[in-house]
């Protein structure tokens, strides 16, 4: 009997191990928690999202307030729609901010930027951020260069 | 049970060798021109078999004959080719599945090593056909197994395990485990080979035992041909797919076919090659013969 | 001498090998319930199948963190970018290596023990003997460890990508000496519950099945003797891997 029962035990504790295991990776170092919890979604139009995808983080000041949920073109608009959700802790956004398309670094990850503007009404579940600021992207900017380049070396 | 009707006219004589004798009584097993195969290899090719109820029948053949097959036919873990196999009145080949583990509710089987379960103990591997076809409170499965077990004379041995026992002992267990839910027909798989004379004689007395006691009909497939003429009610010799000879032992013993005497007698000259068959000697030695 | 028909007796041979072993699979599952009316076998060979190849997956999944930090330490900082570092490894370890090898080692440590034993049940003929005391093994002995092994490969591979990760922090973090904040939260930035953690999890289930059910069918079906169990043995791993390979890839382009 005594040998069932630390049998029993073992396989408590295996089960336990595994499932504590799975949770924490689940939990720690994926980003279910910005997934789950209380949040509220917003919407933004941009003219270009550059390399920006699902996942992506929305910050603030650098601090990460959410995640983009979903991009599709909106040919109303035709102008590319940004689905995001931030979390209910930063429930104080003013309505007015400004949503940038940034890159982490030279060559990183792309997120989106928001700098808070000054209207007294707050972001909240539904609406849209009307000021907005497209990805910038590198081949433009390069072409730019250097055909300003090549202007001033005449 | 044991009703042994005497001079009660057997349903059919075993016809494959013409003027065999018919045991007397109740039909329990009957197999009727039974065919069956290996793939190419044919094992049995018209085999008919009468198994009287209530009384110790014992296959006898040689090693190769089938004898097991035989067995396996009767429990139905092989379906014959052609033919019938007739148990307790059901036809074991037609039966599903259901029916069949029905059927085998009624019968017990030793095999050859007894099979017992290596990782249950003795009391565990006795008590594991009552655990998992009733649900019979602890106590009373306690007292069944310890039962079965006295009766083998191992209840001592209970908290042993498999590999802790003797041949003869392993034997006697599976013989326990078999007969736990009083079956109404026990085969036996060569229950002698490989045990020491005193372990024969106690497989034997237990096979007797339980036979004269309890009136279980009991098939015992072996090729210990002394043992079995002292043990058996009724013998059946078979070879080369089909009953070579049937009779009690007293009339098996004056039998004049060559076959026979041979296997009776155990001895190395008669109808029985000592040779297996192969092309022509020289024609092997010397390659000139047709490639084959 | 050979007759027209011949030449597909190889693709029928296969293909009934595929369908005996499909129709195992699913006698398998359709047991599944009688199990859970029975958890006593159950909890046991969770026992020999999981716990006893928990410390084998703890340090296996430990050395794979550590080898593969050291790697994406060395490439990432050609490109100066071992801020990635944590992120790249967790992927890694959730999407590929913790389902793949953890299932690889499933086959050669409990794969292997459960062909063995069910070649050794059925060459000293215990199947036989359920099998005439009316007693169904596929329900006796095939369901419980089916179950057992299909649940205890993702929690396995739970425990090796976690050990995983613990690994690449020891070398990250503190040889490398990598900021912790940084490292941290580049996992939480790139790995994607949905997509990336529940993807593993698949994938392990998947190879759950596969490998118990490979292991399973050959050692029912060895042959009695033993030659026959060494040889259900033997091709209980090889099947299994080349078949949890196989269907990584296949997998993967499923999900990607």
């Amino acid at each position: 009997m005594r040998q069932i029962r630390s049998l029993e035990v073992t396989t408590g504790l295996f089960v336990l191990l595994g499932v504590a295991a799975l949770f924490y990776l689940a939990t720690q170092t994926t980003n279910y928690r910005t997934y789950g919890g209380h949040s509220y979604g917003v919407k933004a139009f941009f003219n270009n999202v550059g390399g920006l995808h699902v996942g992506a983080p929305v910050r603030m000041g650098g601090v990460t307030i959410g995640r983009v949920t979903a991009i599709r073109y909106n040919m109303s608009r035709y102008q590319a729609e940004v689905d995001l959700i931030i979390s209910d802790h930063y429930d104080k956004i003013p309505a007015d901010s400004t949503a940038s398309i940034l890159t982490e670094g030279v060559l990183g990850e792309q997120y989106i930027g928001v700098s808070p503007g000054g209207a007294p009404t707050f972001l909240h579940n539904g609406s849209t951020i009307h000021f907005t600021q497209s990805a910038i992207i590198l081949e433009n900017l390069l072409g730019q260069l250097l055909t300003h380049g090549s202007h001033s070396g005449k | 049970m044991g009703h042994r009707t005497k001079n009660h006219a057997p349903v059919r004589s075993p016809p494959s060798v013409p003027g065999l004798p018919a045991p007397s009584g109740r039909t329990t097993i009957r197999l009727v021109d039974v065919h069956f195969g290996y793939g190419s290899r044919s094992v049995f090719t018209g085999l008919d078999l009468i198994v009287p109820e209530g009384q110790i029948t014992a296959v006898l053949g040689p090693s190769g004959s089938g004898k097991s097959t035989l067995l396996e036919l009767m429990t139905g873990q092989k379906t014959a080719s052609r033919g019938r196999v007739e148990v307790a009145g059901e036809e074991v080949g037609s039966l599903s599945r259901r029916e069949l583990f029905r059927l085998r509710r009624r019968m017990g089987v030793l095999f050859q090593d007894g099979a017992l379960f290596t990782d249950l103990s003795v009391f565990e591997n006795v008590a594991f056909p009552v655990r998992e076809h009733t649900r019979l409170p602890e106590m009373l499965v306690h007292h069944l197994a310890l039962m079965k077990l006295e009766t083998v004379g191992l209840r001592g041995a209970s908290t042993l395990y498999p590999a802790q026992l003797s041949g003869g002992m392993a034997r006697r267990v599976a013989l326990a485990r078999s007969i736990v839910l009083d079956p109404q027909i026990m085969f036996y798989d060569e229950p002698l080979v490989g045990l020491d004379p005193i372990a024969k004689g106690m497989i034997l007395r237990l096979i007797v035992h339980l036979n004269r006691s309890l009136g279980i009909t009991s098939v015992i497939v072996s090729h210990d041909v002394p043992e079995m003429l002292e043990t058996a009610d009724w013998c059946y010799l078979i070879a080369e797919g089909r009953v070579q000879g049937a009779g009690s032992p007293s009339s098996l013993r004056q039998v004049t076919s060559p076959w026979v005497r041979q296997f009776v007698s155990g001895s190395a000259e008669g109808p029985v090659p000592f040779h297996y068959p192969a092309r022509d000697y020289a024609a092997d030695l010397f390659g000139t013969g047709r490639s084959a | 001498m050979k007759r027209p028909g011949a030449l597909f007796q190889p693709v029928l041979e296969l293909l009934a090998a595929l369908g005996r072993r499909f129709h195992f699979l699913a006698v398998s599952v359709t047991l599944i319930p009688s199990v859970l009316g029975r958890p006593r076998s159950f909890i046991e060979q969770l026992f020999y199948l999981g716990s006893v190849s928990v410390i084998l997956i703890a340090v296996g999944g430990l050395f794979v963190g550590l080898v593969l930090t050291l790697q994406f330490y060395s490439a990432l900082s050609r490109f100066g970018a071992t801020s990635s570092l944590g992120g790249l490894v967790t992927l890694a370890l959730l999407r590929e290596l913790g389902p793949v090898l953890t299932a690889l080692l499933f086959a050669g440590r409990a794969g292997t023990s459960l062909a063995s034993e069910l070649g050794l049940m059925r060459a000293t003929r215990q199947i036989d003997a359920m099998e005439v005391m009316a007693v169904d093994p596929m329900r006796r002995v095939v369901a419980p460890r089916f179950l057992a092994g299909l649940l205890a490969m993702p929690l396995l591979a739970g425990i090796f990508s976690a050990m995983g990760v613990l690994g690449s922090y020891l070398i990250g973090i503190k040889m490398m000496g990598l900021d912790p904040g940084v490292f941290w939260s580049s996992m939480r930035h790139e790995v994607s519950f949905h997509s990336d953690f529940m993807n593993g999890m698949v994938k392990s289930l998947i190879f759950g099945v596969a490998c118990s059910l490979i292991s399973l069918y050959e050692g029912f079906h060895a042959r009695p003797t033993a030659e026959g169990v060494g040889r259900a043995t033997t091709r209980s791993v090889v099947i299994s891997s080349m078949t949890i390979l196989a269907l990584d890839f296949l997998l993967t382009s499923l999900m990607f």
